[in-house]
């Protein structure tokens, strides 16, 4: 390795730690034997210190800081009002699963406004209707299905909605608050977005009150979704999307028709 | 542990702890995609909310900043954009051809270490020489050396492999360099 070569392609990742294992031997020897280069690194990284050093100088102005708060304390308080209104009893540090469960063995009536399983599929379908950054790297059904099949620890069926006029757009697998893998499936259409999620079940029931679709499924309206809810063996899988409640079933019977 | 594991306190709870310590350098991230300080604080805003809406899907013992980063450049990405707001002047290898033609030809004390000393009288030079960078040069140069993420890490924010990083990097610090060499002779600290 000679100086150009180190200073063209080395010395910006070697300044950064980020130097292949492979590459490192050949880069040590070469800076032993050569003080200009080794100077070189000094310098690249005193430009990296002086670039780190205007985040110092750019600090956030005390006025945006306590505005981005006061709206965060806001949120927090309105989610808290949300919750309060819940006449359901406070059980401390229980799963989202067994709360379920137990609201329907005390055999009181389900309010349907208040369900974290759902709650959780309609904020997750929420935030990807914003942004969704797909870390799976196929995008056809068998594909998709193959890689969630090596990757995940239980079955996440890739529905096909494309008879219903829906193009697979991706899908992600990432985790649930309480560390569980969930498989998020994206599907776009002209109808809007139709989110996929799949999970390891870990004891839920259908909630009552939901409409029965081919002997399997059960759908819901939720908060302005709607809600297809699906137990197979263990695995929970939720469906959501904006459609209203018909035409989401429409959709699925239009999907299934296409297996 | 004052508030119970799933409710509303322990979510603002964690998010101070976790989250909100990342303000200054989210700011940072913000000015430099911006480099305008009323965008910046609308963007920092929209990031922190639902940074906060969505906090529920962090996983509590991964990179923070790196996960609020990907935030601000989702969101830049599809807000901004769509108002038609960035617009960028150059591609890199564009400015890149811009400052060689403006260097001295030939000149090969640039490589020379004892050619240009770099200290903290440059601020202002570097603070002008970054917001002259294209998008591209300035952000890997923000991700690492502001944000100090990983090569990894920055590659998932960018949505690029991490081999663009590296390369991105090397020849931002480059031109950089360049750059603030050209200040430097202007203002006659390099004889």
């Amino acid at each position: 390795m000679n100086c150009e070569q180190y200073i063209a392609d080395y010395v910006s990742a070697d300044a950064d730690g980020e130097l292949n294992p492979t590459e490192r031997p050949a880069v040590r020897q070469h800076l032993q034997g050569c003080p200009n280069c080794s100077a070189r690194i000094e310098q690249e990284r005193m430009l990296k210190r002086l670039i780190g050093s205007r985040v110092e100088a750019t600090r956030t102005p005390p006025e945006l800081a306590a505005t981005i708060i006061a709206s965060i304390d806001r949120l927090s308080a309105q989610a808290s009002a949300r919750r309060a209104r819940s006449w359901k009893p406070v059980l401390a540090s229980l799963a989202v699963a067994a709360m379920v469960v137990v609201m329907l063995m005390l055999g009181r009536a389900y309010r349907r406004t208040d369900n974290p399983a759902f709650d959780q599929a309609v904020s997750a379908f929420a935030a990807i209707e914003t942004s969704f950054t797909p870390n799976v790297p196929s995008k056809s059904v068998p594909s998709l299905t193959e890689h969630y099949r090596t990757h995940v620890d239980f079955p996440a069926y890739v529905w096909d909605f494309s008879r219903a006029g829906f193009t697979l757009t991706g899908g992600r697998i990432d985790h649930l608050a309480d560390g569980r893998t969930v498989t998020y499936t994206l599907y776009q259409g002209s109808r809007g977005a139709l989110l996929c999620e799949h999970y390891k079940a870990q004891g839920m029931s259908i909630p009552a009150g939901g409409q029965e679709v081919s002997g399997l499924h059960h759908v819901y309206s939720y908060q302005g979704y709607t809600i297809c809810f699906t137990i197979d063996g263990d695995t929970a899988c939720l469906l959501v999307s904006r459609m209203p409640q018909d035409e989401f079933c429409q959709a699925l019977m239009e999907a299934e028709g296409a297996a | 542990m004052a508030a119970k594991r799933g409710s509303e306190a322990h979510k603002r709870e964690l998010f101070e702890r976790l989250a909100l310590p990342h303000l200054d350098h989210l700011h940072a991230a913000a000015r430099y995609l911006t480099r305008n300080p009323d965008d910046a604080s609308d963007l920092l805003q929209e990031t922190m909310l639902r940074g906060y809406r969505f906090f529920h899907q962090f996983a509590p013992d991964t990179n923070c900043r790196a996960w609020l980063l990907t935030i601000l450049y989702n969101t830049f990405r599809n807000g901004y954009r769509r108002a038609g707001f960035v617009h960028v002047s150059s591609t890199p290898a564009d400015f890149e051809r811009a400052v060689d033609a403006h260097s001295i030809a030939g000149d090969r004390r640039s490589e020379d270490p004892e050619a240009m000393v770099l200290d903290k009288t440059m601020d202002q030079e570097v603070e002008t020489g970054l917001n002259s960078l294209p998008e591209d040069f300035r952000a890997v140069l923000t991700l690492v050396d502001m944000e100090e993420l990983s090569y990894q890490e920055a590659a998932r924010v960018l949505r690029v492999p991490i081999g663009t990083v590296r390369s991105r990097l090397s020849r931002a610090r480059a031109v950089l360099r360049k750059t603030l060499e050209k200040f430097a002779r202007g203002q006659g600290y390099i004889r």
